[in-house]
């Protein structure tokens, strides 16, 4: 069985829970084991960058070290966009500055922690999905086809730049190709890669309402009837704003909005409570076809 | 001394003119020298071109760098565009000079708190207290500490939304704190207790 180290991340607990329960489902029916990094704090997010540089990644580096020393040689999982983001960019700083590492480890010493070494590579489950287990097995193992389901894949920003695992940064297809082998209909998604405004929401509401509302209106005018997110604060900026948002574009702007997750979770067989699916505001409704009683009888 | 000079009353050492500003900016973008690959842009304006949110900036990514390099740090620092930055990184991505500009507001946004304030600056003294007090974010709790701070009214419209998360169980009720929380308040209280002097270095 292939082991995975476990990064949550706080949004996971809290919003973002169906990811948390969808991603457990996926990874379970697969054989992957999640293997949670004990007392883990917050990786800093965008707003300690605005604070001070050493702190900000000396918080996430306590996370690598902590998952270093309880899981060694293992990789570890970070599902939340923002965290995958924070948690590589500062393995790979501190790897090619000195005075930097110098410094955090120095800080973290004296917080009574351990030093990083340097070894954990921080993943994205996306990209374990698709490059550690691979789109033909995953392909084998789906029992509910998707059918019905034309997805618009929102991949958002900081899962693909600037420290991705390789898809494209300009035109991702790493979703588009899992859910197509998983039996949806994939839309050519025009904001694919749009910003989903993050905090914009709360700093800077009516910037934050556009940049929401723009990919909403691409997802309705494109065909989809559903959006796949990889991130819980663009599942929260794209769910659970639709009312203002509507209001906001002048006309209804009603979408599902799934963890890619839960919609796979679904199609390798687990059960919606399984993935979480009574947790979404908007329910899924009507995207997937009724499975067909043959189909799960093969 | 400009007459400005009181606005520019800093907590952490007094920082009177733009060539100080300058200098304290440098020394932050250095260690990962963000100051070298800031001097090769070329003002294309591929970063404006590609920022989601430049249509809302009094000052676009390509005119902060010109302004810096020109020697009007001050209006950058007070310009609400650096507070429009969601790190969405599409500038970093595209910038044909290999400019990290994403990095380079963050160092803006430090030298804009740390001059006294910023549209910026509620938003992250609560994401701060938050995480120091818990050592996670703890959603109700950031936000009421924001709104406490911006006007509830915007915790009062937010009450729908709020409902809706609660029937789903998608929002925490008790904010629970990591057994580590000693060891991560020596990390944060190490900024706090030693801010940068004026020379930009740490005792």
């Amino acid at each position: 069985m292939t082991r995975y180290a476990y990064y949550p991340g706080c949004s996971l607990e809290a919003v973002g829970k169906p990811y948390d329960l969808s991603l457990r489902a996926v990874f379970g029916r697969l054989g992957l084991e999640l293997q949670d990094v004990t007392d883990w704090n917050c990786c800093g997010a965008t707003a300690y960058a605005a604070v001070d540089e050493t702190t900000a990644l000396t918080l996430a580096a306590r996370n690598l070290s902590l998952a270093e020393a309880q899981h060694p040689g293992t990789d570890m999982v970070a599902p939340c966009s923002a965290c995958y983001l924070v948690l590589r960019k500062t393995h790979r700083l501190l790897a090619e500055h000195a005075g930097l590492k110098a410094d955090v480890d120095r800080v973290l010493a004296e917080g009574g922690g351990r030093p990083y070494q340097g070894g954990v590579t921080v993943r994205h489950p996306l990209d374990v999905l698709v490059n550690d287990v691979g789109l033909d097995a995953i392909a084998k193992r789906v029992v509910r086809p998707l059918t019905g389901a034309r997805i618009a894949p929102y991949y958002g920003c900081q899962m693909v730049r600037p420290e991705g695992a390789g898809d494209d940064r300009e035109h991702p297809m790493w979703l588009d190709d899992l859910f197509r082998r998983a039996g949806a209909e994939v839309i050519d998604f025009s904001m694919k890669v749009r910003c989903c405004g993050g905090m914009l929401m709360t700093t800077a509401e009516p910037v934050g309402r556009r940049l929401a509302a723009d990919i909403l209106a691409a997802a309705v005018d494109e065909g989809a009837n559903v959006v796949v997110t990889t991130c819980p604060l663009c599942q929260v900026n794209l769910e659970l704003f639709q009312g203002t948002l509507g209001k906001f574009a002048g006309r209804p702007l009603h979408m599902p909005v799934a963890y890619f997750t839960q919609l796979l979770g679904l199609a390798l067989g687990a059960s919606e409570r399984e993935v979480g699916l009574p947790l979404n505001v908007v329910p899924l409704r009507g995207v997937l076809a009724p499975p067909r009683r043959e189909a799960l009888h093969v | 001394m400009s007459t400005g000079q009181a606005a520019l009353d800093f907590s952490a050492g007094l920082l009177t003119t733009e060539h100080e500003l300058r200098r304290r900016l440098l020394d932050d973008v250095a260690r990962l020298d963000a100051a070298g690959k800031l001097a090769r842009c070329q003002q294309c304006g591929t970063c404006t071109g590609s920022c989601p949110v430049s249509y809302a900036m009094d000052i676009t990514p390509r005119g902060m760098i010109a302004r810096v390099r020109a020697g009007d740090i001050d209006s950058v620092l007070a310009s609400r565009s650096i507070w429009l930055c969601a790190s969405c990184y599409a500038c970093t991505a595209r910038c044909p000079a290999g400019v990290p500009f994403t990095d380079f507001v963050y160092a803006l946004k430090r030298l804009a708190l740390a001059r006294g304030g910023g549209s910026g600056r509620a938003f992250t003294d609560a994401f701060r207290a938050t995480i120091g007090s818990l050592g996670r974010n703890h959603e109700p709790l950031f936000m009421l500490r924001y709104y406490a701070r911006v006007g509830l009214l915007g915790l009062v419209k937010r009450t729908g939304t709020a409902l809706r998360l609660l029937v789903k169980r998608r929002l925490p009720f008790l904010p629970r704190r990591i057994a580590g929380i000693g060891e991560l308040r020596g990390i944060l209280g190490r900024s706090a207790a030693a801010p940068r002097d004026a020379a930009g270095t740490r005792p």
